[in-house]
């Protein structure tokens, strides 16, 4: 595939990882894996309640807008994907659509927020809080902490989308040891906002979908 | 932009995009009692829901995070969680423990 | 370089571990917590049957939670060499862990205060004892701040050797996270985010210690290199 791509220069792969290589930093993966234990935790603890009282995590669950969820986990995939293109084009000697795909992540990224707004304000409005039962005190927490993490990311979308933009406007062809090191710290922001994506790929059937 | 369109990390938003469409439906309300031939236990239909998850969640891992490309030890890892947190969810949803602490 | 004293302070971090679990958990026995959920004579009678032991074991916490002054004041001499002349961080590490000290002495004076006369009201004593657990479980913002201070000076460590490895920036931002949970339990009696659930105190608990199992090989590391270079 990359000889057939070496003509053009937008997204010629000069970096190619032939050898085993951990995405970003190596610290980053404390954090995440670290973060990914205890949203796994969280899944198990909110399993064996459900276990304990079925009906009313049913009656409750049937409360919440599927549709919400549902797009929500759309804007969450397509902001990843915009995110993986801009890193692939991050690689390149000369940076093209990076900023682009990274703008294109945060507008999703918006998106998820203002779905997320309107959906906690609708619940509210209802008088549903987390007080009202062992489910919506989950679907707070949880859906609360993912939040958390959702404007954390939001924050390093900012970040990425300068350094894409700072790399894009260097017309001079970097060198590989600048690419390296900007790799490092690209890697390191995207793999983070893909496990925000991953732990709503759970909590999406978990709290909105499951019978 | 085609070849954005051949890369495999676009192949994997596509299934992963077909994967979302279809729990949406498949966790609508379906009037499954009124269908008298052939109901579907609700069971199954969770069960699939749920492996449907993780195996975004693994797709999401190879392909976004490139864990894919990544050292043995880092997808060994991410690969126990994946089949660790998926298999004690169904265990717990088949087979529900009784209260075993209000503290828990 | 002397660093006798530096040293001295961060073993403090080691004898405050030991000897708050001796009062807290094996003298006073607040190890499983008292569950919210219990009637005011039920927390009564907790007091009244474990009257002794608990005014000695708070003794001995209330001592030990002074220890974690000296410990927080190593970690930011080791901050104030990687931020050098205006150690902002630093700085509110030191407020941050002196508030930390606080939160850890008080509960220890509340709950030997409902020790102090058992035999008073049980509606009286349940009080205190929400008040103390309520004060030590939810009180999560001054090491939240502490430990996202050390995670963004590790972060800034710009030298060749630096004081820290940046997984421990990232491990420090990670324990912050975890400890907000405790700051929900003042809406629930029983599950996971009450004061004894499994998500708002054991697992902070866990992670609380952990978080000085790891940092202590890595300050007597970075204090023996900063003896190395000076």
């Amino acid at each position: 595939m990359n000889a057939k791509l070496s003509g053009e220069s937008a997204l010629v792969r000069t970096v190619g990882h032939t050898k085993a290589h951990v995405p970003g930093e190596v610290g980053i993966w404390v954090f995440i894996l670290g973060d990914m234990l205890i949203f796994g935790a969280f899944f198990i603890v909110f399993m064996y309640y459900r276990g304990l009282n079925p009906e009313l995590f049913s009656q409750s669950q049937a409360m919440l807008n599927q549709n919400y969820g549902a797009i929500n986990t759309l804007f969450l995939l397509a902001s990843s994907w915009f995110v993986a293109m801009a890193v692939e084009d991050m690689r390149s000697k000369q940076v093209r659509l990076a900023p682009v795909f990274f703008a294109l992540a945060m507008f999703c990224g918006a998106g998820f927020g203002v779905v997320k707004i309107i959906e906690y304000s609708e619940k509210i409005n209802a008088g549903i809080t987390i007080t009202t039962n062992d489910f919506f005190m989950y679907y707070y927490i949880f859906t609360g902490l993912h939040f958390l993490h959702v404007l954390i990311g939001m924050g390093v979308l900012v970040f990425l989308w300068l350094k894409a933009r700072a790399a894009a406007k260097n017309k001079i062809a970097r060198t590989d040891d600048v690419i390296e090191k900007d790799m490092v710290l690209i890697e390191s922001g995207a793999s983070y906002w893909h496990m925000v994506d991953l732990l709503w790929i759970v909590l999406f059937p978990l709290l909105y979908l499951m019978k | 932009m085609l070849t954005l369109l051949r890369n495999p990390v676009t192949v994997a938003w596509f299934l992963l995009m077909l994967a979302t469409c279809l729990s949406w439906w498949l966790g609508l309300d379906h009037d499954l009692s009124s269908a008298s031939q052939a109901v579907v236990d609700v069971r199954y239909l969770s069960t699939g829901l749920i492996l449907i998850a993780f195996i975004k969640v693994r797709i999401v891992i190879r392909y976004f995070m490139e864990v894919g490309k990544s050292p043995l030890a880092l997808r060994l890892i991410c690969d126990a969680w994946v089949l660790a947190v998926c298999a004690v969810i169904l265990y717990l949803y088949w087979f529900p423990l009784p209260l075993v602490a209000t503290s828990l | 370089m002397n660093t006798k004293a530096q040293l001295f302070c961060a073993w403090c971090g080691v004898g405050f571990l030991v000897l708050f679990s001796i009062g807290w958990w094996f003298i006073a026995g607040y190890i499983p917590p008292i569950s919210p959920a219990l009637s005011a004579s039920e927390v009564a009678a907790f007091y009244q049957q474990n009257t002794g032991l608990i005014r000695l074991g708070m003794a001995i916490t209330m001592f030990s939670a002074a220890l974690s002054a000296p410990w927080v004041a190593v970690i930011a001499v080791q901050l104030k060499r990687i931020e050098g002349e205006f150690p902002a961080l630093t700085y509110s590490l030191l407020v941050a862990g002196a508030v930390g000290v606080v939160v850890l002495v008080v509960p220890p004076m509340v709950w030997t205060t409902a020790a102090f006369r058992p035999e008073r009201d049980a509606e009286l004593i349940m009080l205190l004892n929400d008040f103390a657990w309520l004060f030590f479980v939810m009180t999560f913002s001054p090491f939240f701040i502490q430990n996202l201070v050390i995670g963004l000076a590790v972060f800034s460590d710009k030298a060749e050797s630096p004081v820290f490895p940046r997984w421990v920036g990232y491990f420090n931002i990670w324990v912050a996270i975890l400890l907000i949970p405790g700051g929900l339990i003042t809406f629930f009696k029983t599950g996971p985010f009450a004061w004894d659930g499994v998500l708002a105190f054991w697992l902070p608990l866990l992670v609380f210690f952990g978080w000085f199992v790891v940092m202590f090989p890595l300050l007597l590391k970075a204090i023996k290199q900063q003896e190395q270079t000076a």
